[in-house]
This record gives structure tokens, C-alpha cells and sequence, in this order.
């Protein structure tokens, strides 16, 4: 007896959307556990207040701290960095053996796990340079990571800038850094600072890189070499020590909303940055 | 006044020049270390001993590696055996069995739910899952069920979002070529789409597989961190990145050597999987 | 106005190479000043590649080289101490299609000045108005300045690019590259209108396409074929009586 293409077709339709419902479930299970069981403690005493007993009790204000300034140097590093590489690269070379090798590199580099890239951290800045665990090994750790997709992205936004554009400059009397500065940069910045805050929101999420470059000191730091809890941070270390799960998932919700806003904002700019280009 | 903008130009080439070749060096300086340290230790203890070996006692002078290598595989495997097929299957629902508006929907909350930190996703095993496999299979709970469950959960989003482009990426014409011929729209998606979209999806799930290798902190948390070779779902195991992590803090001398060459062997494993990736994502419908 | 009439472009035996293929065949030509030389030929023939070796615009080109000379009043523009920035100021340029810069209309037309250093707002202003005067856009855009010059019609975005280029106060030569391609025949004319005004202070070449137009528009006209510089002489004789057979059959329409 042959099946009839429709039953088999309803069969499965029936199987895709259930596994496709389940992902969906499953996923908006993960954050509405963790906002129902901890948004009740997200208070503002709770943002705004220091950690006592281990964080046991109280807030979690520096933590709040190291997690805007950790990431905020590290862009400040790895942005100039990231879009001066990106302009040499399309602006200032013909394609070459340099180049192809410059961006295998960096494909490459964007593969590897967070925790070497701690343990490169750790070792090189945190030990050989003496640096020991604070925010400037975390930030230069966490620029490294994170180099490779800024210069991927703003290779991309600037190589979508018209080449007509270019031409028009020329034509006009410019040099070729008067057309980056006023002709290709200002166009190709929504897809450069997509890049900048999709590394950003990377940052936030980021655990392995950051204990162990940046150290987990719960005082608020007040220079770049003071070592500095982050919020995923201290979520890993109250959850894993058993210090106290109220607090943990208060945390995790702190830190999921943060996510989740910084990427929205990420995905609207590029929105953005998409049908502006459709002209 | 002229000769002077010309200079200005020549500075700011060179300034880029310096810039490129600084990124391009701290991206060098990295894996350059990392070898460094790694492949000296490599040599003085022996490959074989290091990599098959399963005795990992850094007390005691072993540094086997091979029950980690074999945990970390089969916890990657599970995460695959769960997240690949829900993942597929969701990407082909939503880019062919879904209307565009619900679709236009969904794709970004998915893609948004990728942000989540994964501590927060093994806080979730341990608080969740944990326990119910200790109460309904027996054993400690920290298992590689637990994070292979975890990490499928985890990768989903990889797999969808990277499937869904491929699948969308297959052009109108092959659809309607095929329903022309009256294939109903499942036969139009396995007989023809999905051949189509295979490099692309095949692409999304080795590159998942990747990320399920070197993830840590969600691991660490619920795979229970035991140094044995598994003979069931329900032991608890130590992966090779949550052996680098634990062991970090502690290890000087040898040990510490020990860590670099087992990042060695994760570098290795995940060039590996994404060279795969890549040739395949080439080889067929290059789109690019 | 002296008897012998100036020469402001004068090519020698001039070469141009693209990855050793040879583009331009030993042109020599003389390009005398406030009239407008029409460049006409088929495609392929090199009339583009001329035009931009005269600003060159082809440096931006990889793998090139030229063998000759090319003198703008006089002076080897290819030669090693030549400033290329201060001639792109003196010859500009107005390409196929209209590209405004996505800024505002006012903010295309000081591009240039801008980098030449004036910052002067009411400099910039009487500029601005000049330009567009000029180019036959005053009165169109006079009250929507701050406007995106992406928003124009291909015609006036065209004008636009005309203003901008008149924009520059070292201007001297104008080079259009087949400017009216993409254009319907009113904003054509507005722009072969301005043209024939602007000659008197400017020396124009005007590579087309089109060879009606080059019959309206231009003083002299050069035919191009295959990189050779064929034929170059006063329209009227080339539209006429032209020298070269080829020629003949080109304007002819026998080809092209």
C-alpha cells in the first residue's frame, strides 16, 4: 500500500512544527525561569548596593560596574585597532599574500574557545607581565577575542560603500585618507558599530576569558589595574558555590535583560543599516 | 601648504600600516604562545602517552589526557545527536511551512536568545535537570546526559539560524520548479530544497559542533568533572576545556605546560571541524 | 585675444598600459583652450581611458604605466614632482552616472572647496549659489539646500555634479565622460546648454557616445578607434570631410 504524498506530508509538517515548538518552549523556558524566579529580587537597592557576606547578601553594584567598564575598554582597545586594520586592508592594499593571510588569521582566530583564550590571558598578562588579575588583562584578553569580528564586520561595511563614491572624491581633489575620513567612514559606521556592539554584548556574556584575567574582586575598582568582578562572574561563582541561588538568579536576570537589550539594539542598527543601503 | 598635505598622507598610511600589522601581531601573539608552551611539553612527555594515555594526575607526574578527549567528544556528539535535528527541523519549518509574518517573528527572538550567557544555561542544569535525572536514572545527576542536553539547548540557535539562511539562500525557482511538477511542499523541501541548502546546512552543524568543543562554563557545571571514561549517559565526565579550567589556577611547571598542549589539541580539533565547514559551505551552490 | 590660439592640453606620443596591454597607442593631440573638444569613437576605442589619464584618475587603477608626455599648460602632469591632488583640482570631472555623494545638495558642492581649506560660511554660501547659477540648478534647489543630494532626478542630480565640480576656484578644464547618457533629452540640453556658456571660462572635453551630440556641442572633435588617436580636427570638417576613411564611416554610422 503506498503511503499518499499528503499523509506524509501532514506527518511531517506535524514533526517540524513540534520540534520546532519545542525549540521555541525550550528556549523561552531557559529566561522565563530564570526572570520569574529572580526579577522579584532585581530591586533597585538591589542594583545599587554592595555585595555583603560574599554576596550572600546585599547588591551587586560593582559588579554592575566592571561589567559597563570591562568591556567598554576592551572595545576602546580592539575598535581602533579592529577599523584601522579594516581601512588599511581595503583602503590601502591590493589584495595579496599579506592580506589572504591577515584574514585566514583572523577566520581562524574567531573559532577558538574562550577558555584559551583565558589561559593565554592568564599566563601572558595576568603572570609574565605581572599585571596580575584586573581589568586591564581582562580588557586586553577580551580585545583579542574580539578583534577578529570587529575587523571582520567593519571590512564588510566598508567594503559596501560604493566604489563611485571613491571616484567622485578623487575627482574632487582628496587624498586617499581625506576620502576615508569624510567619504567612507561616515558611510560604512552603522555596520561598524553593529560590529562594536555585537563584540560588547559578547563581552557581557563572557565567563571563562574574564575569571581568569580579570580576577573576581567584589570592591568597586578605581583604576584599570584594580581586579574586577563582572556579573557573569559573580553569577558563575554564587551559583557554583552554593552561596545563594536568590541572588544567583536575580543575577542571571540582570544579565539576560542587559543581553537582550544591548543585541536588540544591535539588530535594529542593522535593520537600519540594510534598508538604508536599498536606495 | 601642499607639501605638506602630502606628508599628512604618508603619515596616515604609515600610522595604518603600524595599526594593521600591531592587530595583526597580538592575533599572532596568541597562537604563537600557545604553541610555544604547548609543543615543548608535547615532546617531553611523549604524544602517545599524553594523548591516549587516561592517568591524568598532575601529582604524580601523568598527564593522560585521553578519558578527557573521549568526554569531550561524546558530550559534543550528544549535544549534535539533540540540537542538529531540532534545529534542521525547525529552520525548515520556519523558512517553509511558516507564513513570513510569524517567521519574521521568531528568527530574531531565536537569534536574540543566542546572547544568553552560558553560565546561565548551566546554572539551569544544575538547578533543573540535574536533579531529574539523578531522581529518574540513577546516578550523581552531573552527567553527560545533563550537558549534552545543555550544550544541544545551547547550539540551537547556531543551527537554526545558520540552516534557515542556507535554506532561504535556495532560489524561488527550485520551489516552484518542483511544486510546478505537483510535489506536494514536503516533497518539494526533501527532495530538492534540502539537497540544495546541504552544504549550508551541513556548514551550520559542524560549525555548532565547535562551539559545543570549546564551550566551558555551562560544562563545568553540569558534567560533573570526574576524570574517567564514561561507560554510561548517567557518569559524570571531565571535557578537555573544563580540564584547563579547573586545572588553571593550580598548575605551575609542567602542569601548566600540560594546559597549553591540551589547548593545543582543542585549536587543533576546532581548525579541524571549521576547515570541514568551510570546504563545505564552499564546495556546493558556492553563493558567494 | 592673440592670434595663435592657446593650447592648454597638449598630448606627446602619449602611451597608456594596463598591466602591460597597451590602452592608448601613442596619442598626440593638442587641446586648445575655451573651446570644446567632442571625443567620439566606439566603445573600446580608448576615449574613457583618455579622459582619465588627463586627471589621472587612472593612477587608482592597479598594474599601469605611460610612456610620452601629456603637458597641462606647459607642464608634464605624469612627471614624479607633479602634484596629482592640485591637478584633480584643476581638471575635474563629471562621470556617466550622476553621483551625488550621500550628503546634502549643499554639502556636495563645498566638498571640494572644503579641502582646498575654505571655511568661511558666507564664502561658502556665495560659492554654493555660484555653482548651482551655473550649472542651471539655482532655481530648482535655491530653497532645499539641506536636502539629500540622493533625492534629485538623474537630470538634476547630473547638474548637481556639474555645480560641484564648477565649485572648485581652481578650475580650468572640465572633462565629461558621456554625461548625458542616462538623461531625457530636456535635461540633456540644459546641460549642452550650460556647457557652450561655461566655455568661455573653461576648457571642456566631452567624450560621447552620441555623435549628434558632438556634432551641437563641440568646436573639435578627435575620433578614437582601438586605442589610436585616428582623426582630430574642427566638427565641422569631421562631420563633413573628414581625412580618414574610417572616420568617415564611422560618422557616417557605417559602424559603431
Amino acid at each position: 500500500m503506498r503511503i499518499s504524498p499528503k499523509f506524509t506530508q501532514a506527518l511531517a509538517v506535524l514533526l517540524l512544527g513540534s520540534a520546532t515548538l519545542l525549540t521555541v518552549v525550550v528556549l523561552f523556558f531557559v529566561i522565563a525561569f530564570v526572570l520569574v524566579k529572580g526579577l522579584p529580587g532585581v530591586t533597585w537597592e538591589f542594583l545599587t548596593s554592595a555585595p555583603k557576606e560574599m554576596g550572600k547578601e546585599g547588591g551587586i553594584f560593582p559588579t554592575l560596574v566592571g561589567t559597563v567598564l570591562l568591556p567598554l575598554l576592551a572595545i576602546g582597545i580592539a575598535v581602533p585597532l579592529g577599523v584601522g586594520t579594516a581601512i588599511y586592508l581595503t583602503e590601502y592594499t591590493r589584495e595579496n599574500r599579506m592580506t589572504r593571510a591577515l584574514r585566514f588569521g583572523t577566520d581562524c582566530l574567531a573559532g577558538i574557545p574562550s577558555i584559551i583564550f583565558g589561559l593565554f590571558g592568564f599566563i601572558f598578562f595576568v603572570v609574565m607581565l605581572k599585571m596580575g588579575w584586573c581589568l586591564l588583562s581582562g580588557a586586553l584578553t577580551l580585545a583579542i577575542m574580539v578583534l577578529p569580528t570587529i575587523i571582520r564586520t567593519s571590512e564588510e561595511a566598508i567594503r559596501s560603500v560604493p566604489n563611485a563614491y571613491r571616484e567622485v572624491s578623487f575627482s574632487l581633489g582628496a587624498t586617499r585618507w581625506e576620502t576615508v575620513m569624510k567619504v567612507i567612514l561616515p558611510n560604512a559606521l552603522p555596520g561598524i558599530v553593529t560590529g562594536m556592539v555585537l563584540g560588547v554584548g559578547r563581552s557581557i556574556g563572557e565567563t571563562a576569558a574574564v575569571i581568569f584575567t580579570a580576577g573576581s574582586s567584589l570592591r568597586m575598582p578605581l583604576t584599570v589595574f584594580d581586579s574586577v568582578r563582572t556579573m557573569s562572574v559573580h553569577f558563575y561563582i554564587l551559583a557554583r558555590e552554593g552561596i545563594s541561588n536568590e541572588k544567583a538568579y536575580a543575577t542571571a536576570s540582570v544579565l539576560i535583560i542587559s543581553v537582550l537589550l544591548i543585541n536588540l539594539a544591535a539588530y535594529t542598527m542593522m535593520h537600519r543599516f540594510i534598508s538604508k543601503r536599498a536606495k | 601648504m601642499l607639501r605638506l598635505k602630502i606628508n599628512g598622507e604618508h603619515v596616515a598610511k604609515g600610522l595604518l600600516t603600524i595599526v594593521a600589522f600591531s592587530a595583526l601581531a597580538s592575533l599572532l601573539l596568541i597562537a604563537v604562545f600557545i604553541f610555544k608552551e604547548g609543543l615543548p611539553f608535547m615532546l617531553k612527555v611523549g604524544l602517545s602517552d599524553f594523548l591516549f594515555s587516561s592517568e591524568w594526575k598532575p601529582e604524580e607526574g601523568k598527564f593522560g589526557i585521553y578519558s578527557m578527549i573521549i568526554s569531550s567528544l561524546y558530550v559534543t556528539l550528544g549535544a549534535m545527536l539533540i540540537g542538529a535535528p531540532l534545529g534542521i527541523a525547525g529552520a525548515i519549518f520556519m523558512n517553509e511551512f511558516l507564513p513570513k509574518s510569524i517567521m519574521r517573528i521568531i528568527k530574531p527572538t531565536i537569534e536574540l536568545l543566542a546572547g544568553i550567557p552560558s553560565v546561565v544555561f548551566g546554572f539551569l542544569g544544575v538547578m533543573v535537570l540535574a536533579p531529574f535525572i539523578r531522581q529518574h536514572m540513577g546516578g550523581p545527576g552531573l552527567s553527560i546526559l545533563a550537558a549534552s542536553i545543555i550544550l544541544g539547548i545551547m547550539v540551537l540557535p547556531t543551527v537554526i539560524s545558520i540552516s534557515t539562511d542556507a535554506i532561504a539562500a535556495v532560489p524561488n525557482s527550485y520551489r516552484e520548479g518542483a511544486l510546478a511538477l505537483g510535489a506536494t511542499r514536503w516533497q518539494s523541501v526533501h527532495m530538492v530544497i534540502l539537497k540544495a541548502a546541504r552544504s549550508g546546512i551541513i556548514a551550520s552543524v559542524i560549525l555548532a559542533m565547535g562551539r559545543s568543543l570549546g564551550e566551558t562554563m555551562a560544562v563545568i557545571m553540569v558534567a560533573g568533572n570526574t576524570v574517567r571514561i564514561p561507560h554510561s549517559l548517567t557518569d559524570p565526565v571531565r571535557t578537555l576545556t573544563a580540564n584547563i579550567a579547573l586545572e588553571m589556577s593550580n598548575a605551575t611547571g609542567l602542569a601548566r605546560e600540560a594546559l597549553f598542549a591540551t589547548g593545543i589539541v582543542l585549536f587543533i580539533l576546532i581548525m579541524i571541524l571549521n576547515a570541514i565547514a568551510i570546504s563545505a559551505m564552499k564546495s556546493k551552490g558556492g553563493k558567494r | 585675444m592673440s592670434d595663435a590660439p592657446a593650447i592648454k592640453i597638449a598630448l606627446k606620443n602619449f602611451k597608456f598600459f594596463q598591466d602591460r596591454k597597451p590602452l592608448l597607442n601613442g596619442i598626440t593631440l593638442d587641446v586648445v583652450a575655451n573651446r570644446i573638444l567632442g571625443v567620439i569613437g566606439p566603445a573600446g576605442s580608448g576615449k574613457t581611458t583618455f579622459l582619465r589619464s588627463l586627471n589621472r584618475l587612472n593612477d587608482l587603477l592597479p598594474d599601469t604605466h605611460i610612456e610620452g608626455q601629456l603637458l597641462l599648460d606647459g607642464e608634464d602632469i605624469y612627471h614624479p614632482s607633479f602634484n596629482v591632488v592640485s591637478l584633480r583640482k584643476r581638471v575635474g570631472m563629471l562621470f556617466a552616472l550622476p553621483v551625488a555623494l550621500p550628503m546634502s545638495i549643499y554639502e556636495n558642492i563645498v566638498y571640494g572647496p572644503r579641502l582646498s581649506g575654505i571655511r568661511k560660511r558666507e564664502r561658502l554660501d556665495q560659492i554654493v549659489e555660484q555653482s548651482l547659477k551655473a550649472a542651471f540648478l539655482w532655481d530648482e534647489v535655491k530653497d532645499r539646500l539641506q536636502m539629500s543630494g540622493l533625492r534629485l532626478s538623474g537630470g538634476q542630480q547630473q547638474r548637481l555634479c556639474l555645480a560641484r565640480v564648477l565649485a572648485m576656484e581652481e578650475l580650468e578644464v572640465i572633462l565629461l565622460d558621456e554625461p548625458c547618457s542616462g538623461l531625457d533629452p530636456i535635461s540633456t540640453a540644459k546641460i549642452e546648454e550650460a556647457l557652450t556658456v561655461l566655455k568661455q571660462k573653461y576648457t571642456i572635453i566631452l567624450v560621447t557616445n552620441n555623435t549628434k551630440q558632438a556634432a551641437r556641442v563641440a568646436d573639435d572633435t578627435a575620433f578614437f578607434l582601438l586605442g589610436d588617436l585616428i582623426e582630430c580636427g574642427k566638427t565641422g570638417k569631421i562631420f563633413t570631410v573628414p581625412d580618414d576613411k574610417r572616420t568617415n564611416d564611422y560618422v557616417t554610422g557605417r559602424f559603431g
